[in-house]
């Protein structure tokens, strides 16, 4: 008697308990899967969150230091190179009795020339200087540039800015005030333009710069091409000032009008 | 109405494959990779249908029903064109190339019907040896993609592919290793097992169209 052989096992429980287990086993390892990946998603986000801070500290970092730099500079140029040429003219007036009448034109040439740079120099040390901006506002302090840089016959600029914006972070002013500059120094440096208009918007905390010019204009690939290319430092640090603004920059180019679109959300400048 | 849904089970084989294949034909961006599951899936079409014919209206020569050599026949082409896949992938489990896999595979195959099982019957042993191969494969994918540090956001149509092959065979795994058993030993438990070989070749059919459909705009393309 061979008890072990007469045994025969029951393949339908075989097969049902082999169904379940193997079903059992293979929804926990989908679940492992899932769960690790997931886990792994999360930690890469992570990951890059503090990438981006850490890219935006390093942006808020350089343009503070260049806006320090460009303060110093100014200050210098006024007080140093300012200080220099006036004291200059006034040496130079204290000549006025003292030349021999052939000399007369030369000396006023000379006092021509030396009214011509102390203006360059106070031009340029306010133009770096974001002095009036803090005093003024960054509206007012756009009035202003929009005004310098309006040529009659060569650039007619309008500006209608949104009185609605008031400024509640100075520093964030000047990054748009920068943005600005760069901007419109880039149209008329390449675009040969003839008319500008700059248009301001604040609505559900939103604030959008439209600039309007006749030029030659680009288009958001060539943008984003110049930027990478490393051609353009003037855009790659409109990119970074955008970035540390949260904000969105979108180049458009049409037959009538080129128009950029910068649009600025009001939260992130708190 | 019951019979109805009967009917509809009984033939869900061939109609299960015309899911993914329509979704692949309306489908306008195809990845290369997934080029052997189509062709898979429209050899079990044909396959499938020509059994299901011989089951239910019996025609000449085939006048006894007996649609095993199809099953067959099913279970090489799926083992094989799945394994293509897997080499589409770049995947190996194993330290040697996929081919001398597919060789090894087709060797034993070979010897399983030259000397121990006759072709025109339903083999265990190859339905066995096909879903613990491709288990293999579909698992150590898996195991892969946990060990990978990197994970993309974007749309990964081959693990929905490889997840469909891994519930199918895990599954039926069982039920392909005790097979002739079963039918020798309870021929009414086997008949009603078989019905859930057909449920899980439509999940694993859901798993192929998922894959071919593609993106329909998911935060978390991994959510299973």
């Amino acid at each position: 008697m061979n008890f072990v052989c007469d045994i025969v096992p029951n393949y339908a429980i075989l097969v049902s308990v082999g169904i379940a287990g193997m079903l059992i086993l293979i929804v926990s390892f989908l679940l492992a899967f899932n769960t690790s990946q997931r886990k792994k998603f999360q930690y890469q986000q992570t990951l890059l969150t503090l990438k981006e801070q850490q890219q935006n500290e390093l942006i808020k970092a350089a343009v503070r230091s260049e806006e320090t730099e460009r303060h110093r500079i100014s200050e210098e140029l006024h007080d140093e190179v300012g200080a220099l040429l006036s004291a200059t003219k006034l040496y130079l007036s204290n000549l006025h009795d003292k030349y021999g009448h052939e000399d007369r034109e030369i000396y006023t040439k000379s006092l021509e020339l030396l009214d011509e740079s102390i203006h360059k120099v106070r031009s340029i040390s306010h133009n770096l200087h974001s002095g009036i901006l803090k005093e003024l506002g960054l509206n007012q302090a756009l009035q202003s540039f929009t005004q310098k840089i309006n040529q009659v016959g060569k650039l007619e600029v309008i500006t209608e800015l949104d009185k609605n914006y008031s400024s509640k972070n100075p520093e964030n002013d000047i990054t748009i005030y920068r943005i600005m500059q760069e901007l419109c120094g880039n149209i008329i440096k390449h675009s040969h333009a003839t008319r500008l208009k700059i248009t301001s918007h604040i609505e559900n905390n939103i604030l959008t710069f439209t600039i309007q010019h006749n030029g030659k204009g680009l288009t958001q690939d060539e943008f984003e091409k110049l930027r990478y290319e490393g051609k353009g430092l003037g855009l790659k640090n409109i990119q970074n000032r955008i970035i540390l603004l949260k904000g969105k920059i979108n180049f458009e180019r049409s037959e009538n009008a080129n128009t950029i679109t910068l649009i600025i959300p009001v939260n992130a400048l708190l | 109405m019951i019979q109805f849904f009967v009917q509809i089970i009984d033939w869900s084989e061939a109609w299960a494959t015309l899911i993914p294949l329509s979704v692949f034909a309306i489908k306008k961006t195809k990845k290369k990779f997934s080029n052997p599951v189509f062709i898979y899936l429209c050899v079990a079409l044909l396959l499938n249908t020509f059994a299901d014919i011989i089951w239910k209206f019996r025609p000449y020569p085939f006048s006894n029903g007996d649609n095993n050599f199809l099953y067959n026949i099913h279970s090489i082409c799926r083992l094989f064109l799945l394994l293509l896949f897997f080499t589409g992938l770049h995947f190996k489990p194993f330290k040697i190339k996929n081919g001398f896999i597919l060789l090894f595979a087709a060797m034993l195959i070979l010897i399983n019907f030259i000397f121990f099982q006759s072709f025109k019957k339903f083999s265990s042993n190859l339905f066995t040896f096909e879903s613990l191969l491709l288990l293999i494969y579909s698992l150590g994918y898996l195991v892969l993609l946990i060990n990978t540090d990197k994970i993309s956001t974007d749309f990964n149509p081959s693990l929905f592919i490889v997840t469909g092959i891994a519930v199918y065979e895990a599954v039926n795994f069982f039920i392909f290793l005790f097979h002739d058993a079963l039918t020798k030993q309870n021929p009414d438990f086997s008949a009603a097992i078989w019905k859930v070989h057909d449920y899980v070749f439509i999940v694993l059919c859901l798993f192929f169209t998922k894959a071919f459909y593609g993106e329909k705009k998911l935060n978390f393309q991994l959510s299973l």
